[in-house]
């Protein structure tokens, strides 16, 4: 603890007030005006107030202020000034955090109004506090595991970013991002810590602000082939909101969050007022995206045309369609989103207020995204004990997607492209519809409503016991359609019967409910011992209510309601809910506070559990050693050293209703009542458990120049549902849960981060992450299978990771005069054989071994920043379905290998003509630049003249390049959803990921 | 920043004892609440609430849906995989069928549902729930459901019919069961001839029991049914026996509804004049006798030729979704009384039989020759037409080895070359095991049965 160093003359909040900045303050004030009037009265007794910068005096935004021993604080604005009012007495000690920063501690006196604290940067920080599920968190130094943050405000100053998931992508080891395509509006599936699960969703759960929120990573109408959806849910959230994001990877960190939590928990913190006067911030955002080097991406394909061996590639194609729409086949999208907020507040009552417009636009004239969405955080502190939040999130917003992969659309029509056309005045080369006509039959889109809110109670009755009550709401309303139009003339370009048009719309209402209960009581045993003894209870339920309704053929072109359709109308419902209750107790002992241990139990019951499974209990245990903290520990190079350890379980809970046997209805002969077999359940079906041993370090050297986080992670799932193939002669739907399987995974993390420059002109901060998962299947559980199938050419097998590639290993053949395969040979177990009686044999996994990312950012004169972010994952391998279309199907336009075998391996050759897809895995490793930006940070005296107190600039660019071998559209791209989701990777015809630039302004008032 | 830490003191814990007491009855009251557990399942029915006998009709009303469901896509797909269509599809994934190169790893015979052109998982359903049913009402009293003797031999005769297609399509298949403890019951790998057999005994259960119930309709359909298993058995006699007993007017459908897709007439669904999946084959575009077209097969071309060659030919004996499809009736029998009479030497009784079949439709009478092989080759022309689209080409072409055109290794349009037909396969009657011949003209046992069912190797 130390005195104020240095005091700043300019008063908080200063700053000329210009007509703008009025207004809006005007703004600010009469919207909060209700709010701050219902406020209880409390006694005014004094004011702090200053600015936190960094050494170099850059400001530094989002530090929390707090006064010790109250539950008074503030958190500073962008130019990072804070005030604090109604502080009791005449001295206060203030603790000033940040993430990133070494927290500070300084004793002021009260009314002081130009303090001025410095924090350093840190890179291992043990003080930071994180969410673990009880009332008040508890200190990094605490916990045993690792708990990734990613510090969202700071990424935004250097990065504009679009989405959560974005957001995340780089910046959290061994949490891999997998996009499905690269429209906008669409998302990406999130594995943490590799895959643990047989036959359940991997997907993390969401808190936001500590209410559960919808998770759902494919969802939306379906405009992917074998019905698969690419919207995530994760998306909804603005980037612009957060202000951090903390990751917990799996069941040794996630116990006290229980059933479902096991493949890890995202607790995303969004930005509070604090007491102040009210500031105001705008971030503008323009930029275009756009396809980066198609022709580079297409393949050059080939048919036989009179006779003739003729080609087409896709800028012969683009030229084509130019000349004869004017048009390319691909376009520049723009980007756009406007972002405003307000926050400030007295003591009694604070507020966050924002909102955002976001239009964008993909390549295609049919993608597109729309999406407005406000949000208030409002915090009134109604007596020195006890305060209130309420966190409360509106969002809507339309998103039009194109088809792809598989469903038709230009991506279809063009990698098909088939010289065959060109001399066909209604295809121009294209290979089934022309591009146009595919926007004007197919209008596939998702209409969103969401709120989510939550309130807060947090009661500090003594200093020694603290609890908290959270109640909170997720509403998600979609309307997800498929819409066909009615377009008779199509049906020369070759789209009938859909051009008679056809409607497919399902509204679905999900829910999701919290209600948590946690308290804490924190004693002194003794002089050196402390202990946390905290208990807790929750209440989750989710509920789902779709209803669908679908109809064929309008009567005639421009009709397009559902009642207009003539044929196969049919409706559908499928409501499902599920509940959770469970309660846990945790003791937390610290010793002098550097050694600490921790235990807990975690006990619940589900609606999904089968009738004859009970409850199930979670424990988990963690020890902390800050070893740096040792009086014996004298190692100059370390200024930081922490060693720790956690084991926990938590579970993953079995589908809702998978243990029940039921029938669906039905309608029988003469439309009479029916019903059929629908599910043959299980009663002793029980949550898959996860159980996790992590241990590592924490170091920060050379005076915090460079700090390491290092984790070493064995997670094993026992009791792994299985999604048991039942044969099909029973009669039932084809597979049934079961608990048997038993799947591993083990690996690092390694976190590293370094300030080599560090000085008043130049820092130059870089950062290196690197994940690396093994993954495997040790037990299948199934009475004689060691291999159950998990989709098309996907196999769970013993001994290998889940969702393996198994296919027939073409080992030998040959070529005739003419080209054809001949004796074609088969491995089986070391042996060429008969490729009839040939064995599926292990082509790799279909998810990444390794993912890491390195960033680097330099920083001069403080206000001129570059940063670059290369992500990169290997180890995996996709099923490369575009080769499949033109080498094995023969769609249109076919690949070179068909007219050239002679060119090419045997065993290729073989695998095309027979139809053998071995040689379409291939491996999809990458790495992508995939930031890089340059921003400028304004002189005050210039942004001043906009009545501005702060203004930045930056141009960023996303998905600049790629280094990979894959041979497909893009390594990344996959069937999010539908049947050929899951586990595998395949890749076929989607948009892939596009390159973007944008220039963000960012103004504070 | 550490948080505040306080020894225990009486007066602090005297301040916070309320709040510790609150805080303990709300996690207890909290876990207490076991009933927060109930949800709602309106979607889903669960087995115990409706397997009740006050719901016995509802049952059998399912599992007569389940096989007019099944049915419908066995139409569908064995007519793809004989000459009676060909697959209009512009993606592959059906081609193989068309193709008659279906591998047992292929997935859409085995694992679809009927309204996704499934066909193995589609009959085990429907005979499991036939046969689940008539456990059921086995266990219940004549008291507790009326009529409970018809339906019993309602679900007999649909239990037989589904173990009739499963012995006509597939080289082997499997019967297994749910016992009366909700136990799986798995069975063991049935050759076409032990399928057959089954369906034999089951058609039998049914006819004694619909006598006894008097249910005429479900004894002639079960006549029908054993008669043409019988055939497929080689047991000519004893099919006649059966055949020759069905009334002239008898003729039982598998129904249809446009209220929801799973009821379509999933033919109708595939093969319309706005929509060709399946396109009708070229050998049943323009049939005609004498010169005089057919109306037993009507089909139209729409005008369209599809990317992949296939000149689109919409069926037009099916008029609507809604359309019934004919499973079982007198004409048929009729034809099977006609093969008892060639068999027996009574050629002429059988060119009867065709000739009563033609004036029904306005046709001439049979002017072929009249030597027992050429009225057998009539017959078996005219069960493709008077049957034609309604599953039961597929038993024709393996029973009679039937040379499909393509022929087998001639090149397919999309790739590859036809799989065997008729001619090259093994007809039912002959023991095929597990290694089944590849030659055999029929779908093999599915992988899907052979990994999860314990009972095959």
């Amino acid at each position: 603890m130390r005195q104020v160093l240095y005091a700043t003359q300019r008063s908080p909040g200063g700053g000329r007030s210009s007509p703008l900045g009025t207004r809006l303050r005007a703004l600010g004030l009469a919207a909060c005006g209700v709010a701050l009037a219902a406020a209880p009265a409390m006694a005014q007794s004094g004011v702090v107030a200053g600015v936190v910068t960094d050494p170099g005096q850059s400001p530094i935004a989002s530090a929390q202020v707090t006064v010790r021993g109250t539950r008074l604080g503030s958190v500073t604005d962008d130019a990072g000034h804070f005030q604090i009012t109604g502080v009791p007495g005449s001295t206060v000690t203030l603790d000033v955090r940040r993430l990133g920063y070494h927290g500070d501690t300084v004793t002021v006196n009260v009314g002081d109004t130009n303090i001025h604290v410095t924090l350093t940067a840190s890179a291992i920080n043990l003080n930071t506090v994180v969410v673990t599920g009880t009332p008040t968190g508890a200190q990094k130094r605490e916990i045993g595991n690792a708990v990734t943050q990613i510090d969202a405000a700071r990424v935004a100053k250097v990065a504009p970013i679009q989405s959560l998931q974005q957001l995340i992508n780089g910046r959290a080891p061994n949490v891999v991002i997998m996009p499905g395509t690269g429209e906008v509006g669409t998302g990406a599936k999130i594995r943490v810590r590799g895959t643990s699960s047989l036959g359940l969703a991997q997907t993390p759960l969401i808190y936001i602000d500590g209410v559960r929120t919808d998770n759902a990573q494919a969802t939306g109408p379906a405009n992917q082939a074998f019905g698969s959806s690419t919207i995530s849910r994760w998306n909804d959230i603005d980037p612009e909101d957060i202000e951090r994001i903390e990751i917990i990877k799996g069941p040794s960190a996630s116990t006290l969050y229980g059933t479902e939590a096991s493949n890890g928990v995202v607790n995303i913190i969004t930005k509070h007022g604090a007491a102040g006067q009210t500031r105001y911030s705008l971030n503008l955002q323009q930029g275009t995206n756009f396809f980066l080097n198609p022709d580079g991406r297409f393949p050059t394909n080939y048919n036989m045309v009179n006779g003739q061996l003729e080609t087409i590639d896709f800028a012969q194609l683009n030229n084509l369609y130019k000349q004869h729409t004017g048009d390319n086949i691909f376009n520049y999208g723009h980007l756009q989103k406007f972002q405003g907020s307000a926050s400030g507040g007295t003591d009694q009552f604070q507020y966050y207020v924002s909102a955002v417009q976001e239009s964008d636009r993909g390549i295609e004239p049919t993608n597109s995204l729309r999406r407005t969405s406000g949000r208030a955080n409002l915090g009134i502190q109604l007596n020195q004990h006890l305060k209130v939040d309420a966190n409360l999130n509106f969002l809507t917003g339309k998103t039009n997607l194109s088809p792809e992969a598989g469903y038709g659309g230009r991506m279809w029509t063009v990698y098909n492209m088939d010289p065959a056309n060109l001399s066909d005045s209604l295809s121009y080369g294209f290979y089934s519809g022309m591009p146009w006509g595919y926007d004007e039959e197919y209008h596939i889109f998702q209409r969103i409503n969401r709120f989510t809110g939550g309130f807060h109670i947090s009661h500090d009755p003594t200093s020694w016991f603290s609890q908290r009550l959270s109640i909170g709401e997720d509403q998600v309303n979609t309307s997800d359609v498929e819409l066909y139009s009615r377009i008779d003339s199509l049906s020369k370009w070759g789209f009938d019967p859909d051009n008679l048009g056809l409607r497919a719309q399902t509204n679905n209402d999900v829910t999701f409910q919290t209600v948590d209960y946690a308290a804490t009581a924190r004693v002194h045993l003794g002089s050196a011992i402390t202990a946390a003894t905290s208990v807790g209870g929750q209440y989750y339920r989710t509920r789902s209510e779709p209803t669908g309704v679908f109809g064929d053929v309008f009567p005639a072109p421009g009709v397009t309601s559902i009642d207009a359709t003539i044929q196969d109308r049919a409706p559908s419902e499928d409501v499902t809910e599920n509940a959770t209750l469970g309660y846990y107790v945790q003791e937390q002992l610290g010793w002098q506070d550097r050694r600490y241990l921790t235990l807990a139990l975690r006990s619940d019951k589900n609606s999904a559990f089968g009738a004859d499974f009970g409850r199930v209990y979670y424990p988990k245990a963690s020890a902390s050693w800050v070893l740096s903290d040792e009086p014996f520990f004298h190692v100059p190079v370390f200024s930081s050293l922490r060693l720790r350890a956690a084991y926990g379980e938590s579970g993953e809970q079995p589908d809702q209703f998978a243990a029940t046997r039921a029938y669906a209805p039905a309608t029988g002969p003469g439309d009479a009542a029916a019903v059929t077999p629908l599910s043959i359940g299980n009663p002793n079906l029980g949550p898959e458990r996860g159980k996790e041993l992590e241990a590592g370090f924490d170091a920060g050297l050379l005076n915090e120049r460079v700090a390491l986080e290092f984790t070493y992670y064995n997670k094993r799932t026992t009791d792994a549902i299985l999604e048991e193939q039942i044969a099909p002669s029973v009669g039932f739907s084809a597979t049934r849960f079961v608990n048997a399987g038993e799947v591993q995974n083990h690996g690092v993390e390694l976190l590293a981060r370094v300030t080599p420059i560090q000085n008043s002109t130049v820092t130059w901060d870089a950062s290196f992450t690197l994940a690396t998962n093994n993954n495997k299947i040790t037990k299948l559980g199934l009475e004689g299978a060691n291999c159950i199938s998990a989709g098309t050419y996907v196999q769970n097998c013993e001994g290998f990771p889940v969702g393996s590639w198994f296919l027939q290993r073409i080992v030998s053949a040959q070529l005739d005069s003419a080209g054809n395969a001949v004796n074609i040979k088969c491995d089986s177990v070391g042996v060429a054989t008969s490729c009839a009686n040939a064995p599926l044999e292990y082509f790799g996994n279909s998810i990444p071994k390794h993912e890491g990312s390195f960033t680097s950012t330099v920083t001069l004169w403080g206000r001129l920043r570059f940063y670059g972010l290369v992500d990169f994952q290997t180890g995996q391998k996709k099923l490369n379905g575009n080769e499949r279309l033109t080498c094995y199907f023969r769609l249109g336009g076919e690949c070179r290998q068909r007219f050239f075998p002679q060119e090419y391996d045997p065993t290729l050759i073989a695998g095309i003509q027979k139809q053998m897809p071995g040689y379409l895995i291939q491996s999809a490793s990458f790495a992508k630049l995939r930031e890089l930006s340059v921003s400028y940070t304004v002189p005050e005296n210039l942004v001043a003249k906009l009545g501005a107190q702060t203004g930045s600039l930056t141009l960023a660019g996303h998905n600049l390049h790629t280094w990979t071998d894959y041979p497909g559209l893009e390594p990344e791209a996959f069937f999010l959803g539908g049947s050929r989701s899951g586990n595998a990777s395949w890749e076929q015809t989607a948009v892939p990921q596009l390159t973007s630039f944008t220039l963000a302004v960012n103004l504070t008032f | 920043m550490k948080f505040p830490m306080h020894r225990y003191t009486a007066g602090r814990m005297t301040r916070g004892a309320p709040a510790l007491a609150l805080a303990a009855a709300l996690v207890l009251s909290i876990a207490a609440c076991d009933h927060l557990l109930n949800v709602d399942a309106p979607s889903r029915v669960p087995a115990d609430l409706i397997e009740q006998p006050q719901y016995a009709e509802v049952l059998v009303n399912g599992a007569v849906s389940d096989f007019d469901c099944a049915a419908g896509a066995y139409a569908v797909m064995s007519g793809e995989m004989t000459d009676e269509l060909e697959d209009a599809t512009l993606t592959a994934a059906r081609w193989v069928y068309d193709q008659r190169s279906v591998l047992s790893s292929e997935t859409r015979y085995a694992l679809n549902d009927c309204d996704a052109e499934g066909v193995y998982t589609p009959l085990n359903k429907a005979r499991e729930s036939a046969d689940h049913v008539r456990m059921l009402l086995q266990s219940w009293s004549d008291a507790d459901v009326p009529g409970r003797a018809a339906l019993m031999a309602t679900m007999a005769a649909y239990g037989a019919y589904s173990r009739l297609l499963l012995g006509e399509m597939f080289c082997s298949s499997v019967i297994s069961f749910i016992d009366e403890n909700h136990n799986i019951v798995y069975g063991t790998e049935l050759t076409s001839t032990q399928m057959l057999q089954s369906a034999d005994s089951m058609f039998t259960i049914a006819i004694q029991e619909a006598q006894a119930a008097s249910v005429d309709s479900i004894t002639n359909l079960a006549l029908v049914g054993r008669a043409r298993t019988r055939l497929d058995l080689g047991r000519e006699a004893d099919a006649l026996a059966d055949a020759q007993q069905v009334p002239s007017d008898f003729v039982y459908v598998s129904t249809a509804s446009a209220t929801t897709g799973r009821r379509n007439n999933r033919v109708y669904d595939e093969s319309n004049p706005t929509s060709v999946s399946s396109s009708v084959g070229p050998q049943f575009q323009h049939a005609t006798y004498n010169g005089k077209p057919d109306p037993r097969v009507q089909a139209d071309s729409v005008g369209n030729t599809t990317r992949t060659g296939v000149v689109e030919w919409a069926q037009m004996k099916y008029q609507s979704v809604s359309s019934p499809i004919v499973i079982a009736s007198y004409n048929e029998a009729q034809l099977m009384v006609a093969e008892g009479d060639i068999a027996a030497g009574n050629v002429s009784d059988a060119i009867t039989i065709i000739d009563n079949l033609h004036a029904a439709v306005g046709l001439d009478p049979y002017s072929g020759p009249t030597d027992a092989a050429s009225v057998m080759n009539q017959v078996i022309e005219e069960r493709s037409r008077e049957l034609w689209l309604t599953g039961a080409r597929m038993g024709d072409v393996r029973r009679y080895h039937l040379a499909l055109n393509p022929a087998p290794g001639t090149a397919y349009r999309n790739g590859g070359v036809y799989g065997p037909d008729g001619s090259t396969g093994v007809a039912p009657g002959t023991a095929v095991g597990i290694n089944n011949d590849p030659a055999q003209f029929c779908l093999k046992l599915p992988d899907a049965e052979r990994q999860a069912n314990p009972n095959i190797p």
